[in-house]
């Protein structure tokens, strides 16, 4: 299962959206036709993770309804204590930066984590980073304005060296 | 007829002697009340000149205690007056010398004060000169801290206009796979700063 969810819920953005399924799925173990459980697996849940369930759950008829709804807490439960970390980009990332980003950071981490990701064009490249407590900018623009003030500061020494 | 007779002498003689002692005791009367109006008269006249008599004598007595209170009130008025000028004259005194020693008290404390004051405008001038001095100094360093901080804020500007004239430019062209290696280097430089 840890390993399916490292590839389904990359971002937050993945989280809610599998949260908001499971919910449904929740809602459908009581019901019948086209609400029932399997019904709404095969039709109102994503492909991934409807394999994904399908495979863990063997969805078979008479299964028993305690199992499932078992299934959908722990899964719950999983999916919200994975840790989450904050990274702001210049650009709007496509799905395979994402998971760049994704498989380095957990990678680096030693387990998965879900990457909560804003956009902030002005920041130009790069990468900030919030995690634990910690904030570390790591951007063209921070690079940039760092350039021009030692240059600035070089230019007001040299100045004041004249002066004198 | 003789003792009818008798009797009738005998009668008219009692009769004669009652009324001869009637007559007798009538005068006495009249003269004892003649006696008595004699004696209510002089008496009469005795009260009034005794009554003249101690009016006289009231009357002298209150020209005498007149005269007796305008002599006390002269001799009165004419001591308190020697006593009012001799209190004068022991309180002129007493002023004159009360006067003096507040003179000389004055004037020996105006000396002293005098020596206060010089001794206080020596050290206040000293006081003075030192805060003008340490006033310019903070004048000085004020200036250098207010200089500094325009400079700050000028280099910060700049680097604000700089930035974001950069931004335009820089921003087109920095591709896709630009952006992917410098996430991608800033990840590692992450990892080499433990922040994972």
């Amino acid at each position: 299962m840890s390993s399916d969810i490292q590839a389904l819920v990359q971002t937050r953005r993945d989280l809610g959206i599998l949260m908001s399924q499971l919910e449904l799925l929740e809602q459908s173990l009581y019901k019948t036709g086209e609400e029932h459980f399997d019904a709404v697996v095969d039709s109102r849940i994503t492909n991934d993770i409807a394999e994904m369930i399908k495979r863990d759950l063997s969805v078979e008829k008479g299964q028993e309804i305690n199992t499932r709804r078992e299934y959908l807490r722990e899964l719950k439960k999983t999916l919200l204590s994975i840790k989450q970390i904050r990274v702001t980009l210049a650009i709007n990332p496509t799905r395979k930066l994402i998971e760049k980003i994704h498989n380095k950071i957990t990678r680096f981490c030693g387990y998965t984590v879900i990457l909560d990701i804003k956009v902030d064009p002005s920041l130009l490249a790069g990468i900030t980073i919030a995690y634990e407590g910690k904030y570390l900018d790591y951007t063209f623009m921070k690079k940039w304005r760092e350039f021009i003030k030692q240059k600035l500061e070089k230019i007001s020494l040299e100045m004041l060296e004249v002066k004198r | 007829m003789g003792i009818e007779l008798i009797a009738i002498v005998l009668l008219s003689a009692v009769l004669a002697v009652v009324l001869a002692g009637y007559d007798q005791r009538v005068k006495e009367i009249n003269s004892l009340k003649e006696e008595q109006e004699e004696t209510e008269r002089k008496a009469r006249q005795q009260a009034l000149r005794i009554i003249e008599d101690a009016r006289n004598k009231a009357i002298s007595i209150l020209q005498q205690v007149t005269i007796d209170t305008q002599r006390q009130k002269e001799l009165l008025d004419s001591q308190v007056g020697e006593i009012t000028q001799q209190q004068l004259k022991e309180y002129k005194q007493y002023l004159q010398k009360v006067s003096k020693e507040i003179e000389k008290g004055v004037e020996a404390q105006a000396k002293d004060y005098q020596k206060i004051l010089e001794i206080e405008t020596v050290g206040a001038e000293k006081v003075v000169a030192a805060k003008i001095e340490e006033g310019y100094i903070k004048a000085e360093k004020d200036v250098e801290v207010y200089k500094q901080k325009l400079m700050d804020k000028a280099r910060e500007e700049i680097v604000v206009i700089i930035a974001e004239a950069s931004q335009e430019l820089l921003g087109k062209t920095i591709t896709i796979d630009d952006q992917t290696e410098l996430i991608m280097q800033a990840l590692e430089e992450a990892k080499k700063q433990h922040v994972f």
